[in-house]
Order: structure tokens, then sequence, then C-alpha cells
């Protein structure tokens, strides 16, 4: 028992903070292989005493070891400790661990956040809470794809407790793991960047497919569907549509993320989207294909005429049961009308009520509201939800008009002077990735054969160049003849 | 007297067709009308007037019975008596004329292959003119007959043998009359540009009215007013005018030329290329009601114009190439007399504009809101107040909004391009052998993860 202690509470040394990053990793490794080769008797020992152990260590200070400790209770088939104690043991270590420390020990970390973020382990709220808080411990900005990101947003979908996850899935992801990376710094290097340390050799994420980056966004997609973010679900979307293909390779969550990009689209903006630059061109021509009825709907959906708007979403049902848009398709119908309404501020800056009633036309039976009494309620209920800027005002006739307002997105000049700011500070942000990533890409194996490649090439031109000229002063036919004759 | 029953049931009839129909008595008779063309036109133009005149139908039917039956045309007579059988069944002409079909057709026939034959034979004896007039015969034989595409491919054949400038303006002078015939708009305009471009002086000058009026009613057919009008407005008058004759008259080029101009032109053009050009001023002579319109366009008396140019609908309606932009140009000049009375004002009382614009007691308001729609008025309508408003744009709120948007912009697709290069670095990208695989999962998935 002593003996185990003393090894377990071996790293990090008093003194570790003032030592190289050279001494530490060799502490590290060090510490990890002794730990390694600790004989089963000592794991019994542990696992007779787990809370002693537990109690022994630091979370946040003996990250290596508490992890260990964990992982041996949570593999043994009985352990000797209370549930409450064990899952109070996890939370504190996933909310408190050291993150440069864990590096070390991927294979270790995976399991435990893989366990909990399945749910064998917490309650959903819970789960999905220290799960992103674990993640954003390891990576404070989240915007290094893992195999978790998926794990989470799936769970979160799926227990519908999304709200704890927001944190990690509202953020932007550019870097993805790499597979074979050389990196001559060490692993307890703080400046060390993302790719070197959150990759499969480490053990902290596990191996990432271009399906696990699509569902991901797919997932986040239909999550913010559910909380009706159209604008966000929108753009995850259209991630997936956008998504980078080669050999003219289309997905088919890729083809599924497009049909609910257009009807999202027309939710977020009131018509139908446009492809992103980027788009591939054989996704796009295979997009074109597949999304028959749906294409047909955005385009009606900003006409005037209900009538047709209601015929596509009527004639076109087959096609939403077989996907399961048709919840989709009634928010869509639902927004019709709405959009008629916002679009008359480019016309009115106040419209009676009576107008508006004549003028659109609901996007579920195709007829007008029957009443001013549904249009005012309507209208309402759009002011308050923030969709609509304006207020229902009563005229010299006791009749009800509709007054927009100017929809200027600040205020004021420091408001905006603020936007701009915050804009800049973030392209600022991203040009330091940018940076990154050409350096990174400069060392990468593809990039140094291609550069190498090129370099010859160009020497041989030179030569070849060189060598014309020279030829032309050796061409001295006269001389030749003169020569030999 | 009202039309008659069977009158009625022949427009009805026209109109479930699609065509126009217009009711109301132009200001011309069907004889002094069509006195003023010459050729295939003026069958079209009968027919035409008895497609959709209601007042002329059945004198213009029966004048076109006689013009196919003068030619040799046995599908136009067909075409001419289907409709004067159903129109006016009275008539001695709608009696069916079976033997002048048989003899016409026999003839027909003979002539074709004889023609056919004769032109075997220049091209045995290889002699390029002879084939080229064996060609323009067979093509004028074809034309005759109402076979307007082998027509046009005989007189086609004849570019191959041409020897002289003239042999292709010929050439081009037939493709171009069979074009016009067959509505093959942009034929036209080629065929004639084709004759543009040759550059010989004296020929040209002789041709100049020919070319910019064909090429004018080509860019018409294919709905490119502003050039149509720019096109009509440099027929030079003092050219020879005989080359154009049997296609339109000098008052179709004014009042083509003017109402197009007005529908696309600002005012200054108006004045300066319009009113103050010299040779069109020969034209609009012609038309005085188009010349009264476009000075009272300029001088600001925006519902004159408009009532003034009320009179000549009718008659542009019954016109074989305007007949189906009528509607659309002038709508247009509507639309933009309406958006030059408002120009001045920052608000102005839909009242007002009643009294300027109004139709038959309608409020303006609806057309207000769908010229805002299609983006042609620049305003808001206050339906409260009673007003029409003009957009004032704080050109300060607009920069700053633009820079705003352009800075997110850059940053979302700077964000973007960089999660793309990094996906391609990591060996990301979908291919097209993962495909398969990929549907499995996606099966398997679906029904756990997608009906949550």
């Amino acid at each position: 028992m002593e003996q185990l202690s003393s090894v377990l509470t071996s790293y990090p040394p008093a003194s570790a903070s003032s030592t190289s990053h050279k001494q530490q990793d060799e502490l590290a490794r060090v510490y990890l292989s002794a730990i390694a080769k600790l004989s089963a008797s000592n794991k019994r020992l542990i696992l007779e005493q787990p809370e002693a152990f537990l109690k022994l260590l630091d979370p946040a200070k003996n990250s290596i070891g508490y992890l260990f400790v964990l992982n041996t209770i949570l593999n043994a088939s009985e352990p000797r400790i209370g549930r409450p104690s064990l899952l109070d043991a996890i939370v504190v270590f996933l909310l408190s661990f050291d993150p440069i420390q864990v590096r070390y020990v991927g294979n270790y970390l995976l399991p435990l956040l893989e366990a909990v973020g399945t749910g064998k382990l917490f309650p959903p709220q819970v789960a999905v809470e220290i799960l992103a808080t674990a993640m954003l411990r390891l990576d404070s900005n989240a915007s290094m794809f893992t195999s978790t990101h998926l794990l989470l947003a799936t769970y979160a979908y799926e227990t519908d407790c999304v709200e704890p996850a927001l944190k990690v899935l509202e953020r932007d992801i550019t870097t993805y793991p790499i597979a074979a990376q050389k990196e001559q710094r060490f692993l307890c290097d703080p400046e060390l960047p993302l790719t070197s340390f959150i990759s499969v050799q480490t053990g902290l994420t596990a191996p990432v497919k271009a399906t696990t980056v699509l569902e991901y966004d797919f997932i986040r997609g239909l999550i913010y569907m559910s909380r009706r973010e159209w604008t966000k679900a929108r753009k995850a979307l259209e991630r997936v549509i956008a998504y980078p293909t080669k050999d003219k390779g289309v997905s088919k969550i890729m083809i599924d993320a497009h049909k609910k990009w257009l009807l999202v689209g027309l939710l977020s903006d009131g018509e139908a989207p446009q492809f992103p630059g980027y788009t591939s061109a054989a996704a796009k021509s295979a997009y074109n294909i597949m999304a028959s009825g749906y294409r047909e709907v955005a385009s009606t959906f900003s006409s005037p005429k209900a009538i047709d708007f209601v015929n596509e979403v009527i004639s076109n049902r087959p096609i939403w049961l077989e996907d399961g848009n048709v919840s989709l398709i009634q928010e869509v119908q639902v927004a019709y009308q709405k959009w008629q309404i916002l679009n008359l501020r480019r016309i009115y800056r106040e419209v009676s009520i009576y107008k508006i009633q004549e003028s659109t036309s609901s996007g579920e039976t195709g007829e007008p509201l029957a009443n001013p009494q549904q249009v005012i309620s309507l209208v309402q209920s759009m002011i308050d939800s923030k969709a609509l800027k304006g207020e229902i005002t009563v005229g010299p006739d006791s009749e009800s008009f509709l007054t927009f307002q100017g929809e200027q997105e600040w205020s004021s000049e420091k408001d905006f002077a603020g936007e701009i700011a915050q804009a800049h500070h973030n392209i600022n942000l991203l040009s330091q990735e940018y940076k990154a990533s050409n350096e990174r890409l400069s060392g990468h194996r593809d990039y140094v054969r291609f550069m190498i490649r090129e370099l010859k090439r160009a020497d041989k031109d030179d030569s070849d160049a060189g060598g014309f000229d020279a030829q032309i002063e050796d061409e001295d036919l006269m001389n030749d003849i003169v020569h030999h004759g | 007297m009202g039309p008659s029953s069977d009158l009625l049931a022949f427009f009805s009839r026209m109109k479930s067709q699609g065509a126009i129909i217009v009711e109301d008595l132009p200001k011309f008779d069907v004889e002094s009308y069509i006195s003023n063309y010459q050729g295939r036109t003026r069958f079209d133009r009968l027919m035409l007037l008895g497609e959709s005149s209601v007042p002329l139908c059945v004198d213009a039917l029966k004048a076109a019975v006689v013009e196919a039956k003068n030619g040799r045309d046995v599908g136009r007579y067909r075409g001419a008596w289907e409709y004067i059988r159903v129109a006016a069944p009275n008539e001695p002409e709608a009696i069916r004329d079976n033997a002048w079909i048989e003899s016409t057709e026999t003839a027909n026939k003979a002539e074709t292959a004889r023609l056919e034959v004769e032109l075997k034979g220049y091209r045995n004896n290889l002699i390029k003119e002879s084939i080229r007039m064996g060609n323009e015969d067979l093509g004028t034989h074809l034309e005759e007959t109402g076979h307007l595409k082998e027509a046009a491919e005989a007189y086609g054949r004849m570019r191959h043998d041409v020897g002289t400038t003239k042999h292709i303006v010929d050439c081009a002078q037939h493709l171009v009359s069979v074009a016009l015939q067959r509505r093959d708009w942009v034929s036209v305009i080629s065929n004639a540009s084709k004759v543009s471009g040759l550059q010989a002086t004296d020929l040209e000058r002789d041709l100049q009215p020919y070319l910019k009026a064909v090429s004018g009613i080509g860019q018409l057919g294919l709905g490119k007013y502003h050039e149509a009008a720019a096109s009509f407005l440099q027929i030079n008058s003092a050219g020879s005018l005989e080359s154009l004759q049997g296609l339109i008259t000098s008052n179709d080029i004014a009042i083509y030329g003017g109402l197009l101009a007005l529908a696309t032109m600002d005012r200054k053009d108006l004045q300066t290329k319009v009113l103050d050009n010299p040779t069109f001023r020969t034209f609009l002579e012609h038309e005085p009601h188009v010349r009264k319109a476009i000075s009272q366009f300029i001088n600001g008396r925006y519902s004159t114009c408009l009532s003034t140019l009320e009179v000549l609908q009718t008659d542009c309606l019954l016109d074989l190439y305007m007949q189906k932009h009528v509607a659309t140009i002038f709508t247009r000049i509507r639309r933009k007399c309406i958006v030059q009375y408002f120009i001045p004002f920052s608000c102005v009382t839909i009242q007002s504009l009643d009294e300027a614009f109004g139709r038959g007691g309608n409020s303006i308001e609806d057309e207000l809101a769908s010229m805002i729609r299609d983006g042609a008025l620049s305003a808001r309508i206050d339906s409260k107040s009673k007003l029409l408003v003009a957009v004032s744009t704080d050109p300060r709120a607009k920069m700053q909004a633009k820079a705003l948007n352009v800075a997110r912009k850059y940053e979302h697709e700077a964000k973007e391009r960089l999660r793309r290069i990094n996906v391609i670095a990591s060996g990301l990208e979908v291919t097209r052998g993962k495909r398969q695989t990929d549907e499995h999962w996606y099966e398997g998935e679906r029904t756990s993860v997608l009906t949550g």
C-alpha cells in the first residue's frame, strides 16, 4: 500500500513547474511506464480500497494517476465503492483535470468520455453538461473536431438535453485530426498546436471519417431545427451540403441535408437559399436531381399565389412522408403567410389590417384568413416573437393598421463601432489560424513532395533554356565544316 | 347590331387558343389597311384581323380567303376557310372550293418536281450560277406554296454558290422574309446582320432602312425593346424606302419607334434621339399622336400623354408584330409616367395620383404596390394617411450596414474555407467509393438517431 501510494503520487514532482518541457516529458513517460507495470496484486489493492486511493490523489494535480485509478475501478467487475462516490469522483475529475497531463493518457480518457456520452453513468442533463465541460477543458475553443463531438451531439439530440451542449456545438470547427504527424515538440508543451496532441495516436479521439463529420453537422442542424433557430440550422446544414468531395462523390447524408436545407432556408430567409460558392458541381447536380418536390415548394414559397404553394405541398406529400420531413413542411406552411406579411414592409410603411387580410393567404389552406381578428392576432404574435418590427395602431375610422419600423440592427454609433471592432477581432483571429494551417501544411509530406518535383522541373527548365542558348553559341556551322574539312 | 352567335362562338374558341381579342372598332377599315402592304404579309395580317378584331372579323376573313385563292398556298386557304366556316357560315366564302384545292395541289406538286429535276440537272453541270438560281426558284416556289421550312433550306443552299455581293444580299433577304413568316426572330436578326457586315457603301445606303427595320422587328419579337427602339430610330428616311414595301409602312415605323422609345428611353434621349432626330421626324409626321405623346411626356404632362396613347392602343393590338407586346409596352410607359411624376416629391397623396393616373374609379394603390414589389418604384405606401412616401436612404446607415455585412460575410467565408482546407488536409473528403458503405451506415443510423 505504502509503496503503491508513493508510486502513484510520484508525479508530478513538486519542482515540476520549473523544469524544462523535455524533463517534464521524460518524467511523465517514466511515471506512465511505472503505473503501466503495476502488478495485478497492486491493482487488486486499489480495488480493495478505491476510495482511499481516490482521496490520496488530487484530480487537478495528479490527473494521470487519478485517471488511472478511475480506469482501474471502472474496468473491474465488482468495484468495492459505492456508485455515488464513484460518480462524484468522475465528475470532480472531469471538471478539474489538468489538460496537459491528460494528453499522455488519451487512451484512458476517451473511454471515460465515451462512457459518459453514452449515458451509462449519469442522467442525460448531467452527462451532457460534464461532457461538454470536459471537452472545453481539453480544447478551450473546441475548434478541433473529435469523435467525442459526434458523441455529444448525438447524445444531446437523442435525450433532448441540448442546452448544456450548446457551448460546444456553437463553436466553429476549423481543424480536423490528422493521421501521421511529425512533431518535434513535447506533448507537455502548452504551445503545442491542437493537431499535434488531439489525434488517434494520443488516443484523445477515435478515428474520424467523412461520415462522422457530416453526421455531426447534420445533427447540429436537427438540433437547431428542434430549437427553431432556423438561421443556425441553415448554416449547419450548409456545411453538410458544401462539404468537400472528390471523384464526384456525394454522400446520402448530403442529399438528405440538402432537402432540409431548402426548407430551413425558406424559414430563415423567406426565400430559397443559394448554394455557397464552394459547393462541388457533382453535389449540385445530384441535389437538383434528388430534390424534386422541394424545389417546387421553394420556388412557390415567395410567390403571393398561396394556392400554388399549397398545391405543391399537398401533391408532394408522399415525398415528405418518405423523407420524414412532414413536421418541417408544416413549419414551412405556417411560415408562409408570416413571410408574406413581412415582405409587405418593402411596399408599405403603414398597411391596414384589412389589406393584409386581403393580400395574403394562409399557407395551410391557401385561403385568406377569415376575419381581421385572426390577422391581428397573427401579426401580434409575430411582433411578440420579434420576427417583425412594428406595431399595431388604430386609425381614424377605428380601422387597425400595422406600422413597420426600421430594421437597423444597432442604435448608436458606439454600438456600430463595437460591432465592427468585434468583426475585426474575429478576422484577426482567423488570420492567425490561417497562418498556423499554412505552416502545418507547408510541412506536409505531399506538399514537400510536390515542391521538390516543382523545383526539379524548374531546374530542368532552366538547364534546358541554358542549354539551348549554349547550343546557339556552339552552333557555328561554318566553323564545324571548316574544322571537319 | 351586336355580333352574331356564330361570331361569338368563333371568338370564344379563339380566346381559348390564347388569341388577343379586340372589341373596339379600330381607326381603319380592312380595305384601306391591307392596301398598304404587299406580298405574303397581307394574308398574315388579314388572318390576324380575323382572329382578333370583333368588328372587322368577317370582312377580314373574306378578304383572306380571296387573298389565299389568288396565291398558290393551299394550307393558307384551308386555314382561312376553317375560320370563316365557324365565324360566318352563311357567307359564300364559307363553302369549301375543293376543285381549286385539288387543281392547285396537283399543279404545285408538278412544279416542285420540275424545279427539283432542273436543279439536279444544273448540279450535274456544275455551273454555279445556275445552281444558285435553281435553288432560288425552288425556294420561291416553296415559299409561295407555304412550305416555309423547305424554302428556308433551299434559300440556305444558295449561299454555297454566291458570286457577288448582290447575291449575298438576295440570299439574306429571302431568308429574312421566310424567318419573319416563321416568327424566327433570332434568324431574322442574324441574317440581317450578315448583310450589315458587308461594307458595300452604296448597297448599304439603299438597304439601310430595310436592314434596320427587320432587325427592329426581330428585336421587338425577342422583347429587346431598347435595342428595337434604337433600330427603328436609325431608319434613314432619306434612303430608299422601296425595300420596305410589303414589310412595314412609314406609319408603322413611327409607331414602333415612338412607342418603344417612350417605353425605354429617358427624357433627354427622347428629346435628342426621337424628336430632334431629323430622319425619324419624317416618319413621325405620319403619326401625330405618337409625336404628341412623346412631347407631352417630355413636358411632364403624364396623364395627357397616357390618354393620347390610349387612342393608339386598339390599332396597335391589331398589328402583326406589335400585338403580343402591346400590354407590356403600355404598362412600361404607364409605370414610367408614374415614376417620373413622383420623382420631384418626397411624399404624394394617393388621391392626387388617383386623379392623375386613376382608371375607371379604381384606386392606383394596388398598382403602386405591384410596382414597388417589382422594384420599379422606390417608395413605401402609407395606407393610414393615404400617402406614397419616397424611400429616404440614410447613406451613413447604408454604408455601415454594408460594411458590417461585408465583414461578416468575409469572416464566414474565410472560416468555411479554412475548414475545407483542413478537411482536405486530413483526407476527409467524401469520395465516390465511400458511397456504398455510407448508405449502409445511414440506414442503420436513421432509425436510431433521426426519429428522436
